[in-house]
């Protein structure tokens, strides 16, 4: 009679244990799939007591902090790059103007942050830090690559602007070498044009890349942030391709004498 | 019975004027043979060629390369100059192209991993 018991209840925990797995195993696929999504989930923590807002509230303001110290790097590089002259005011304007937009916003939502009178309203207040402003969701990455975007735009508009001087200069340089340079002059030209036709397509897709835009469709939104990253890499590659072209042809008119005048 | 004759001191000088109107027309013919002789040997040469030194020849090179130096000397000045601007746009270029570098490591963080979107 005892040994029946002792098999009854063997018998449930061997069952209790398989349930425990299958649940387990389910949890796993689950967290398998949402974690390549975490970009677009919202997943607590137990960090703060449920009724717990001065928990909350310093929780919110170090995420406020970590974002305030990223835009303030962001803002002192494109400062640094304006001061070189390798972009144009205008587009320092913009950048400038969108940090200073976002380091402004994140300072409104830390004073009302500071000031919610419960958790709730505390961790509503936390929400927005994500939804509102996804700074490392989408600012830093959009910013930077408009930096870099910005960069290249300049970069190209002297590159093509340089292009009367290298005619003039093969012109002007012995016969011999006039065939080459000329052929690493077409190239060059080519390269700048692509180069512009990518910046300009890239500067098209700025408008979209938005938190908005993001909530509503983070699918839609990792495409066409691809696109733009695509576009300003292509641009970067013709830019290069262009410095080289140049580099080829001045080390072609010197090695040709092309600066020696004769006697 | 009277026969008319021709005084013979007149028949002398007739004959030496023809003989003097005959070796004129030869003189002037043969003058004008070696004339229109003299313009055809001319024509059948090719003027140009003495001017115009085939391909290969000394002439032609020095031709080649007088034009060459030519070109240099008028606009040597500058076009050195014009070599150093795109020489100055070269040295841009490479101060450019680090910075495009930094410019394309900064654009490639991964920002997103650290938007972890926790409510505490």
């Amino acid at each position: 009679m005892l040994h029946e018991i002792q098999q009854r209840i063997g018998q449930r925990v061997r069952r209790g244990a398989r349930k425990a797995a299958v649940v387990g195993v389910v949890g796993l696929l689950a967290a398998g799939v949402i974690t390549p999504l975490s970009g677009f989930t919202m997943a607590s923590s137990s960090v703060c007591g449920a009724t717990d807002t001065a928990c909350v509230i310093a929780f919110g303001n170090a995420r406020i902090a970590e974002r305030q110290t990223a835009l303030s790097k962001l803002n002192g590089r494109v400062t640094e790059v304006n001061s070189d002259g390798r972009i144009s005011s205008a587009d320092n304007a913009a950048l400038v103007g969108d940090i200073s937009t976002n380091e402004s916003g994140l300072t409104t939502l830390k004073g009302q942050l500071d000031g919610a009178g419960d958790a709730k309203t505390a961790r509503d207040d936390v929400k927005l830090i994500y939804t509102q402003f996804r700074i490392f969701a989408v600012v830093l990455p959009r910013d930077y690559h408009e930096l870099w975007l910005d960069m290249l735009t300049h970069a190209d508009a002297r590159l093509a602007g340089a292009e009367p001087i290298i005619q003039d200069t093969i012109n002007g340089a012995p016969s011999g070498v006039q065939g080459q340079a000329n052929t690493l002059f077409t190239d060059y030209k080519s390269q700048v044009s692509n180069a512009q036709a990518q910046t300009q397509a890239a500067n098209g897709i700025i408008p979209q890349l938005t938190p908005a835009s993001f909530n509503a469709n983070p699918g839609a939104y990792a495409t066409t942030f691809g696109s733009f990253k695509t576009d300003i890499q292509s641009a970067g590659t013709a830019t290069k391709q262009t410095m080289s072209d140049l580099r080829q042809i001045v080390q072609l008119l010197k090695s040709a004498g092309a600066a020696t005048p004769s006697a | 019975m009277r026969i008319s004759t021709a005084h013979p001191r007149s028949r002398a000088w007739s004959q030496r004027a023809a003989w003097f109107f005959a070796a004129s027309a030869l003189m002037l013919t043969l003058a004008l043979g070696g004339c229109r002789a003299g313009a055809h040997n001319t024509g059948s040469q090719t003027p140009p060629q003495t001017q115009q030194a085939p391909s290969g020849a000394p002439g032609a090179s020095s031709a080649g390369s007088s034009t060459g130096s030519t070109t240099g000397s008028t606009t040597g000045s500058s076009n050195s100059s014009s070599l150093q601007q795109l020489e100055n746009i070269d040295s841009q270029d490479q101060n450019d192209s680090q910075q495009l570098n930094s410019a394309q490591n900064d654009a490639g963080a991964n920002y997103s991993s650290q938007e972890n979107n926790t409510l505490p």
